[in-house]
This record gives C-alpha cells, sequence and structure tokens, in this order.
C-alpha cells in the first residue's frame, strides 16, 4: 500500500493560540481512517491545515507526494481531496442541484461521480433536487454535503463529524453510504465524536488529545484498551 | 410651487424612466461589487467617466482620424516597463527593483525635460487632444463601446488584481485605494484629454423625436432604457440561471468553503470586479451621449449611485431596479416641482427609508 496523504509533525496556530503541536498522521490508498478525540482538541484544526484553509506554520503535508503544506484551498480540491465539513456548510441560498453543480469539477479522465451517481447513493435528494439547501433537515443537508464532496471526484474524502446531531437512522444511512464508498476503494478519514460508529466503519484509528497523536491503534485494540478510553475518549 | 398638465406628467415619467436606466447601469455594479466582494467601490463612477472618454477617443480615431501614435508608444512604455520590472525581479528584491524603477524614472525625466525638453511621463501618460465629433453612426458607436468596455474591464480587473486583493477584509483601506483610483482617473482623464465638455454624438436613427399623441419623445432616450432592460436580464439571467452565476453565489454564502470544493475564489472576484467596471462603462458610453463627457462628472453622479443602492439594498439586483426607477421619478418630478430643493427631495426620502429600514428596501443581511 502506497502513502496517499502524509501530515508530517505540523505546528497549527489561530493567532496567538497553539493548537497542534507536532501532530502527524498518514492515509493510504484505499484505506479508512478514524481520528477520534475530545471536545476541541484539534481535530477539526488538522483537517484546516490539510485543506489549507489554516496552513501550519511548521512541518509538511503531502499529497500524493506532493507538498501542499501552503497550497491553495482550490488546488488541494482539485488535486483530490474532498472536504465533506463539520456543520456541512452547505450553500444555503443554493438549490440542492447547484450546490452539486459549483463542486463538478472538470477532469480528463472520466467522472465517477455525477449528479445520477450523487442521486443514486441519496434519492432523498434527487426528490429534493430544486430546494434551497438552507431550508433541508440536518440529514438531508449531511447527505447534499457528501454529495457535493464526492462531485469533486476525490481520491480522499475527509468527513468531520458527519453524524454531529443526527438521528439514529440517518447515521445508520451516511454509515451505509461510507461503507459502499469504502468498498469502491475511495480513501476516508472519518472524524468523530462518536466512537461507538467510528470503530464500525474505520480500519485504523489515531486519537487525538491537546494536538498531539497520543494512540494510534486497530478499532479492535482501541475499543480493548480501557485506559486509552477512559483518559482521551471519556467513556469507561 | 408649479402644477403639472397630464401632458407634463407623461414627458416627466419618459424622461425620469430614461434617467433610471443609466443609473441602473451605473449602479448593479456598484451593488454587484458590494454583494460579492463587500467592498465599497468609491472608484466606481470614475469608471463611468473614464469610458466615456475613451469613447469619445475612439469616436475621434473611427470618424475624425486621430492618430492612434500616443496610444502606441503608452503600449510600447508600458510593455516595456512591465518586462523591465519581470527581469529585475529575477536578481533583485521586489522593493529593491521597484527602487531602482523609480531612480531611474526620476534620471530620465530630469534628463528628457533638459536636453530634449520633453516629459518623460508623457510616454505612460500621453496627451491626447480630442475634439468634438459630429459624424458618427451606429456601428462607429458599438464599436467604440466594445472598446471602451474592454478597456475599462481590464483596469477593474488590475486594480482588483494588485490591490484589493492584497487588502483582505479591512474596509478603511479599501475606501482609501478606491477613492485614490477614483482621483487618478479622474486626474489621468484631465490630463489625457483636457477640461472641455464634450457631448457624445447620437447616431442615426437615435438623434431624433418621436411624436406620440402631440408629445415629443427623444429616441435616444428610448434607445437608454432598451440598453438597461437587456442589461439588467442579462445579469439576472447569468446570475440566477447559469453555472457561473451559482459559483458567484456560492462564493458570497462561504468563500471558504468554495475554495474548499475548488472554486478558485480569486478569479471569481477578479470576474465581479471586470463586471461592475463593465457595467459603470456601459453607463457611461450610454450616458455620455445624453449627461455630456466632462471633469467632475463622476463625482456628480456617484451620489446618485449611491441613493439608489441605499433605497434598494446593496447587493440586490431587483433592489437596484426598484432603487433607480424610484431615484429616476424623484429626481425629474423633484426638480419639476421644487426646483430649488432638488437634492433634498432625493435624499430626504433616502434618509427615511434608511432610518427605517437599514439594509434598503430590498436588502439581505
Ligand atoms: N477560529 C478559531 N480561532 C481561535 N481558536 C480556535 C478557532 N477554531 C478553533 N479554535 C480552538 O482550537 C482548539 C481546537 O479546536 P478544533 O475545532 O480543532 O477542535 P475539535 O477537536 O474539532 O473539536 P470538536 O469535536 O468540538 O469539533 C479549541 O481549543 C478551539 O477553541
Ligand atoms: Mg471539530
Amino acid at each position: 500500500m502506497s502513502t496517499l496523504l502524509s501530515v508530517e509533525d505540523i505546528h497549527t496556530y489561530y493567532g496567538d493560540s497553539y493548537v497542534l503541536q507536532g501532530l502527524s498522521i498518514h492515509v493510504d490508498e484505499g484505506e479508512t481512517l478514524g481520528i477520534l478525540g475530545r471536545n476541541g482538541m484539534g481535530k477539526t484544526t488538522l483537517i484546516n491545515s490539510i485543506m489549507g484553509f489554516v496552513p501550519p506554520r511548521r512541518g509538511a503535508i503531502h499529497f500524493r507526494g506532493e507538498d501542499i503544506t501552503t497550497a491553495n484551498s482550490f488546488d488541494i480540491s482539485k488535486m483530490g481531496i474532498g472536504l465533506c465539513p463539520q456543520g456541512r456548510r452547505v450553500f444555503p441560498t443554493l438549490s440542492v442541484r447547484e450546490n452539486l453543480l459549483v463542486a463538478q469539477q472538470e477532469h480528463d479522465v472520466g467522472y465517477r461521480w455525477d449528479f445520477k451517481e450523487v442521486y443514486e447513493l441519496f434519492p432523498r435528494l434527487g426528490e429534493r433536487a430544486g430546494q434551497r439547501a438552507g431550508s433541508l433537515s440536518g440529514g438531508e443537508q449531511q447527505m447534499l454535503a457528501v454529495g457535493r464532496a464526492l462531485m469533486t471526484n476525490p481520491s480522499c474524502l475527509i468527513m468531520d463529524e458527519p453524524s454531529e446531531g443526527l438521528a439514529p437512522m440517518i447515521i445508520q444511512d451516511i454509515g451505509n453510504a461510507i461503507q459502499s464508498l469504502k468498498a469502491e476503494g475511495l480513501a476516508v478519514v472519518l472524524v468523530e465524536q462518536n466512537a461507538a460508529f467510528a470503530v464500525k466503519t474505520v480500519d485504523r484509528v489515531c486519537v487525538i488529545t491537546n494536538g498531539k497523536v497520543v494512540h494510534e491503534s486497530s478499532p479492535g485494540e482501541l475499543w480493548a484498551n480501557e485506559e486509552v478510553r477512559r483518559n482521551h475518549l471519556g467513556i469507561g | 410651487m408649479t402644477t403639472l398638465s397630464f401632458t407634463n406628467i407623461l414627458v416627466l415619467s419618459y424622461n425620469s424612466l430614461s434617467y433610471a436606466a443609466i443609473l441602473f447601469l451605473l449602479a448593479s455594479g456598484l451593488s454587484l461589487i458590494f454583494g460579492v466582494m463587500r467592498i465599497v467601490n468609491l472608484a466606481h463612477a470614475a469608471f463611468f467617466l473614464f469610458a466615456g472618454y475613451l469613447a469619445l477617443e475612439f469616436y475621434n480615431i473611427i470618424f475624425g482620424s486621430l492618430s492612434l501614435m500616443p496610444r502606441i508608444i503608452q503600449l510600447v512604455s508600458w510593455t516595456l516597463l512591465y518586462f523591465a520590472w519581470r527581469g529585475l525581479n529575477l536578481y533583485v528584491a521586489p522593493r529593491h527593483a521597484a527602487l531602482a524603477l523609480l531612480l531611474t524614472y526620476i534620471v530620465m525625466e530630469t534628463l528628457c525635460s533638459l536636453v530634449w525638453s520633453f516629459r518623460f511621463f508623457e510616454l505612460f501618460f500621453p496627451h491626447v487632444p480630442v475634439k468634438p465629433v459630429d459624424r458618427i453612426n451606429f456601428a462607429g458607436m458599438i464599436t467604440a463601446i466594445l472598446v471602451a468596455l474592454a478597456i475599462a474591464a481590464l483596469c477593474g480587473m488590475f486594480i482588483e488584481r494588485f490591490f484589493l486583493r492584497r487588502l483582505g477584509q479591512d474596509t478603511l483601506s479599501q475606501v482609501l485605494v478606491t477613492i485614490g483610483f477614483a482621483f487618478i482617473l479622474q486626474d489621468g482623464s484631465l490630463y489625457t484629454w483636457g477640461g472641455d465638455n464634450f457631448m457624445l454624438k447620437q447616431p442615426w436613427p437615435l438623434n431624433f423625436s418621436a411624436v406620440v399623441w402631440g408629445l415629443s419623445l427623444p429616441q435616444y432616450r428610448a434607445f437608454m432604457i432598451v440598453i438597461a432592460v437587456v442589461v439588467a436580464a442579462a445579469l439576472f439571467l447569468g446570475i440566477e440561471r447559469t453555472r457561473l452565476g451559482a459559483i458567484m453565489r456560492a462564493a458570497v454564502d462561504d468563500p471558504e468553503m468554495a475554495r474548499g470544493i475548488g472554486i478558485n475564489t480569486n478569479v471569481v472576484q477578479m470576474a465581479i470586479f471586470a463586471i461592475g467596471a463593465l457595467l459603470a462603462a456601459t453607463g457611461g458610453v450610454v450616458g455620455g451621449a445624453f449627461f455630456g463627457v466632462y471633469p467632475g462628472l463622476d463625482f456628480e453622479i456617484l451620489p446618485y449611485a449611491f441613493a439608489v443602492v441605499i433605497i434598494g439594498g446593496l447587493g440586490s439586483l431587483g433592489g437596484a431596479v426598484l432603487g433607480s426607477i424610484v431615484v429616476g421619478f424623484i429626481e425629474n418630478f423633484g426638480t419639476a416641482l421644487f426646483p430649488e430643493l432638488s437634492y433634498f427631495a432625493l435624499f430626504a426620502p433616502m434618509a427615511i427609508i434608511l432610518a427605517i429600514k437599514p439594509t434598503g428596501l430590498f436588502g439581505k443581511g
């Protein structure tokens, strides 16, 4: 397995506040990596650094061997990183269809993902294609956020807390969608608070505390490790 | 107070609508730039005037056989300057390159005025004496308009790319830079074309008045209304019905997220600024045959553009349409009814609307 995305010892700040303090992770091709950690530990900041929203002050990020540490977000997206952000961040004044349309990118090779494929994965979106995204329910917005990220035809999909604030039924739907993307060989980075949901889905987990990776293992090992669960995830 | 006859009211309404048409062309660009970029572009009306002068020069070139030589020299000078800048930047830091060019300029300016007695400055900003043109046709007008629009749009892109983009969201710097460019364009125009008042000639068949029910209605005013309606429809369809329009709206909703799905918001902003300049320029060229083209026109008309967007709501196309019509009618009827109070008649309702609904009649946020 070759490495798709590697984050090497990054240090990220918001102004003076020092959030990521020498954090390293890597994602292999076709792998699903889970990132766990309690509130405010720097998970979203890690995603912001990868996407170029908040570039790290030190350290490096490589994607497919290319240095993207200080690249523009739109170039990072075009290289094949798809983002489904925390809080969904759909474009509220655009229709569902327009949300997908603006994410569509020109490719030399054929598209895997187009309107038809996204509507097949989430039939609810197809039924609401003309509706303003701001008026969708939370679950539908989450589906739209995933669909929008897929429209960019990524080779690595980053999902930041997709289960946040959703009913168990909808979480199940999203989980099934992730499983089918995984089966296609798409690499996925799944950031989660909901550890029970994450360990069912991922191949490997990293636990982040205070801007550093404090534990890395298979999901089974993590579940068996009382100490990490209690100290770093707050679940007994 | 004078009383108005029914005919007077009809003619005044026609005039108000055509005046509103020009205001719409000017104010829609102002509103668009603010809606997408949150920049209050004080140089906006300068594009309006600048485009009028550009059209005048092209009328002179096409119909009055004005020499293109100063412009060719200007183009060559700027190209050479650009390559000198790029070349220097390969060897020294940008700061030192700028300093080197500045010193070269001072030396050349001194040398030129002492030895050959001409201004070195003129190579970059030549003086182009234009004259009123009486022979003009429709094709010539369209050509001049298109060229003026292209140049105005390029200037807009230049200002966005090299100045505004570097400032981020700092409102004070934006105001200072845009007012700076307003003065640069104004004084540059004065230096280049002189201080005379010009009227762009109205081509046949627009230079006649139609007689309807005994009322004499200038056809050029109808032409202004048609242009504004076409532009408004194109803007509406472009923004609401195309992928590019959706991309613009996405960039307004959440710029960071838009970048995160591959939208180059830098290009979007540059395009918006170019479109804004283009709209102002259209107003300037079409209005140049109506208001005339003269120094100070820009700052004379800018308050009206602000009245339009404040009444209609900044960032809303429908608001710009409505605001232009309101301002057009108030201005024309106000001047007819209370000639001494026309400014009051316009800006008092504006203040009242602001006090009741600070975002304007159609304003969003
Ligand atoms: N824009 C910001 N400016 C300043 N500080 C911030 C900003 N965003 C986050 N922080 C701080 O950085 C730290 C890490 O935040 P981050 O959002 O990465 O946490 P998280 O692990 O994603 O938490 P959650 O699970 O609640 O989403 C927190 O202490 C937070 O207060
Ligand atoms: Mg988070």
